[in-house]
């Protein structure tokens, strides 16, 4: 069971990526609206990984990203992206997030990541 | 969680964002240059896709798309915003939101001609750049002369002598030179990024000397679902084919080691490649016919819809019931005063205020319903979990979780409904074996429903397992020194069902660990009536047990009927009131030492407010021998209350008897406070019958 933090502007797929998770036995313990927000939380609640979308108001995900890497250069961050985004998520692997899932995402495909990166 | 509760958050936060689309555009028609509002828009038009694509929404995901592009471009200054673009943006939230509203229906609003719009504004921008990209590549395939080397599994890549150069340099220094074929899932999507993230992982473990396509190919995503890597690494094989198979979307990984002997003398690459071409686009004429397509703007801005919804914490729902409840016991008061002084000028404003507080009521008590999914939607699993565990086979069908219920209540039969359902599957459901010896299929049904009656919730368990046996129950009770022999003989079938409620009482022979200990049927009861509700068992031995609970809409507040004991004032729960009659004295006869009247045929059980509530006799009341009776009706089960008088009809708001002292109070349900200032005590029906 893994704890972990979703970074998501839309409450909407928080929910949706929440409901994944808990039905496969992992905790939440956190949920943030912007990179700002998930900054603030990472370090009180060192989440074991944490679910970064990318285009988000007030504060990027890649940026959120890289001073979450800078906090703690183990963080797991799986970067929630769409088509499309394929330049802001080789940034996103280059500053060190360890995978990344396409929205439109169904559960297997969730599961599939957090199980290769817990 | 269901399917409409997704859609319900779906739609709430999609309209926000159209909101917010709508807002930033009607500031860009004012100003074309500003960059924050496009940025806002990119951004809602994004979020909006990826929200409708996880639904499944494709023409929404589809729209939004073309509106992201759009926005981008716009952004990076390739598209030239215009009045005309606008004009379409407009157009394309209306349909977004039209498409929104109607997601339950089955006709598509057509999309193609807006998504064609879009598309050809996006082209006109956006084309000449690309055809550039792409010519640089071509230069770029030609530069080098290369050689062939022959890899283990077929494949004949070309090497430069740089690149020849260094394998010979990592041969030297003691490392291998290893030739990866990558083969990604057909579904990744992002297979540039997916790419990287495999190139990432192989240089943790060596060096990348060649990449087939190209670096820059697989940048620019310029492969199908196949690409080669040849590195040099001081590593293990297996460890770096492990660590690379660790990234999703990856189908297959062939490493094979590659040594120069295989070198073929080197050959000019003569594949041409026709996809590189530039691609000539025809350039749509659409953007001149769009001039005309939307003239409104203004029009649209009044229109918009401004549908939101706030989270609020449910103690300020709770605080909001008490207001209201204040609310009404001083209105009615006033009306109170208003007749003892008989002044009818306040009669049209207490009229209004009495309409007042009742749409306030009913818009507080609607805010504070919640639909049954909420609890039921766990059900399902935990039921499939014990079946399993128990080696049932069990079938569980869940009806109206759309019926809504007051919060509070519903936070609170959680509890009970899992203890039901488990007793279902526990003491009801049969083993398959036991159920094909009886001709039943092998498959147990357990049904949970919610209906709504008239004021109350009626909820259901029903499954078609083994049934109870009055008889057995009564040899139970009997056994367990609840109750006599002549006591329980006494009873009819339908109460000696009612039997499992009473504390101490547990209708399983051997003790399982999923039920059938501590808390039982009469914790189950309590609850219920703790809310103000009942519950009703039925069973048919062999065929099933049904379990019905009946709950009120709300627990704040409730219509009731005013009655008279003594000199006291009662409050007689208006859900509990079948109706009045007037009787003799004469017409009350003694059946099985308890007193009854017969009643257009029906036998009513009487009870005397005036003993069970040991107050003394009225004897004036006493004298004119008519007796006033209410009829109420407990789960199917009516009785006559002989009462003093009727005072008449009106709501009231429950204080329950919660302190400490009053706590274990039986035969009430709670207080008020009438519009005259005094306490009235609520009689709680299912203790007095």
């Amino acid at each position: 069971m893994a704890k972990v933090m979703i970074v998501d502007d839309a409450a909407f797929m928080r929910m949706v990526i929440k409901d994944i998770l808990t039905k496969n036995g992992h905790e939440v313990v956190a949920e943030a609206s912007d990179g700002t927000e998930s900054v603030e939380k990472y370090p009180e609640l060192k989440p074991d990984l944490v679910f970064m979308d990318v285009v988000m108001p007030t504060m990027e995900g890649t940026e959120a990203l890289k001073k979450i890497m800078d906090m703690d250069s183990e963080a797991k961050v799986i970067m929630c992206s769409s088509i499309g985004q394929q330049s802001v998520v080789k940034e996103a692997i280059d500053i060190g997030a360890q995978d990344f899932i396409v929205k439109p995402f169904d559960a297997d495909k969730v599961m599939e990541v957090v199980n290769r990166v817990v | 969680m269901e399917m409409s509760e997704y859609k319900q958050v779906f739609q709430a936060e999609s309209d926000e964002h159209l909101q917010q689309l709508n807002d930033s555009l009607l500031k860009l028609e004012q100003y074309h240059e500003d960059l924050e509002q496009i940025n806002i828009m990119f951004r809602s038009a994004h979020t909006l896709k990826g929200m409708a694509s996880t639904m499944g929404f494709s023409s929404i995901a589809e729209l939004t798309h073309e509106m992201e592009n759009l926005m981008d471009g716009i952004r990076n200054k390739q598209i030239k915003l215009d009045d005309s673009i606008i004009d379409i943006l407009f157009e394309c939230l209306d349909t977004i939101e039209s498409l929104v509203e109607t997601i339950d229906s089955e006709d598509d609003v057509d999309i193609s001609h807006l998504k064609n719009n879009l598309n050809s504004i996006i082209e006109n921008g956006g084309s000449g750049q690309e055809t550039q990209n792409e010519s640089e590549q071509v230069e770029k395939e030609t530069e080098d002369e290369e050689t062939t080397i022959k890899t283990g599994f077929e494949l004949n890549i070309d090497f430069s002598d740089e690149e020849i150069q260094q394998i010979q340099d990592a041969n030297q220094n003691g490392l291998s030179v290893i030739g990866a074929k990558i083969t990604l899932d057909d579904s990744c999507m992002l297979k540039s990024a997916r790419s990287s993230l495999v190139l990432k992982k192989i240089s943790e473990y060596g060096t990348i000397i060649k990449t087939i396509p190209s670096m820059d190919d697989l940048d620019e995503e310029n492969f199908e679902t196949e690409f080669n890597v040849v590195f040099s690494t001081e590593n293990n094989q297996d460890t770096i084919k492990e660590e690379v198979q660790k990234i999703s979307e990856i189908q297959n990984v062939t490493l094979s080691v590659i040594s120069l002997e295989n070198k073929e003398p080197s050959e000019p690459s003569c594949e041409t490649d026709n996809k590189n071409e530039p691609k000539t686009e025809t350039q749509s004429s659409n953007t001149q016919e769009q001039t005309q397509s939307g003239q409104d703007t203004s029009k649209r801005s009044s229109e918009m819809k401004n549908v939101q919804s706030v989270r609020i914490d449910i103690d300020r729902l709770d605080n909001m019931m008490n207001l209201v409840g204040e609310l009404i016991i001083n209105k009615i008061r006033i009306n109170q005063l208003t007749s003892d002084y008989d002044i009818k000028d306040l009669d049209d404003t207490l009229a209004d205020l009495d309409r007042l507080t009742n749409d306030i009521q009913t818009e507080v008590m609607e805010s504070r319903m919640v639909p049954m999914d909420h609890i039921f939607s766990r059900f399902p699993r935990m039921v499939r979990d014990l079946s399993k565990s128990e080696g049932k086979k069990i079938d569980l069908n869940i009806e109206g979780k759309d019926i809504e219920l007051d919060r509070t209540i519903l936070d609170e039969i959680g509890d009970p409904l899992v203890h039901l359902l488990r007793n279902s599957v526990d003491h009801g459901i049969e083993e398959p074996e036991k159920r094909r010896e009886t001709g039943k299929s092998e498959t147990g049904h357990i049904r949970l429903s919610a209906s709504r009656q008239r004021n109350s919730i009626l909820i259901e368990v029903e499954d078609d397992g083994k049934g109870m046996n009055p008889d057995k129950l009564r040899e139970t009770a009997v056994k367990k020194g609840l109750m006599s022999q002549s006591e329980v003989d006494r009873m009819s079938n339908e109460e000696a069902m009612n039997l499992i409620f009473t504390p101490g009482f547990s209708g399983a022979e051997k003790v399982t660990d999923v039920s059938g200990r501590g808390v039982g049927m009469d914790a189950v009861k309590a609850k219920i009536e703790e809310l103000g509700g009942s519950v009703k068992t039925e069973s048919v031995e062999v065929e099933g047990t049904k379990i019905q609970l009946q709950l009120p809409l709300t627990i704040a507040i409730i219509q009731s009927i005013l009655a008279k004991v003594s000199d006291e004032t009662y409050v007689i729960p208006l859900t509990n009131v079948v109706r009045n009659v007037s009787i003799k004295e004469s017409d009350i006869k003694t059946i099985k030492g308890e007193e009854a009247i017969l009643l257009r045929g029906e036998v009513l059980p009487i009870v005397r407010l005036h003993d069970v509530l040991n107050t003394s006799k009225n004897n004036q009341q006493q004298d004119n021998d008519e007796l006033i009776v209410v009829i109420v009706e407990r789960m199917g089960k009516k009785v006559g209350l002989i009462v003093d008088d009727l005072i008449g009809k009106q709501e009231v708001m429950i204080k329950t008897l919660d302190n400490k002292l009053l706590k274990n109070t039986k035969g009430f349900a709670g207080a008020t406070i009438l519009g005259n200032g005094n306490v009235a005590l609520i009689l709680d029906i299912s203790t007095l019958i």
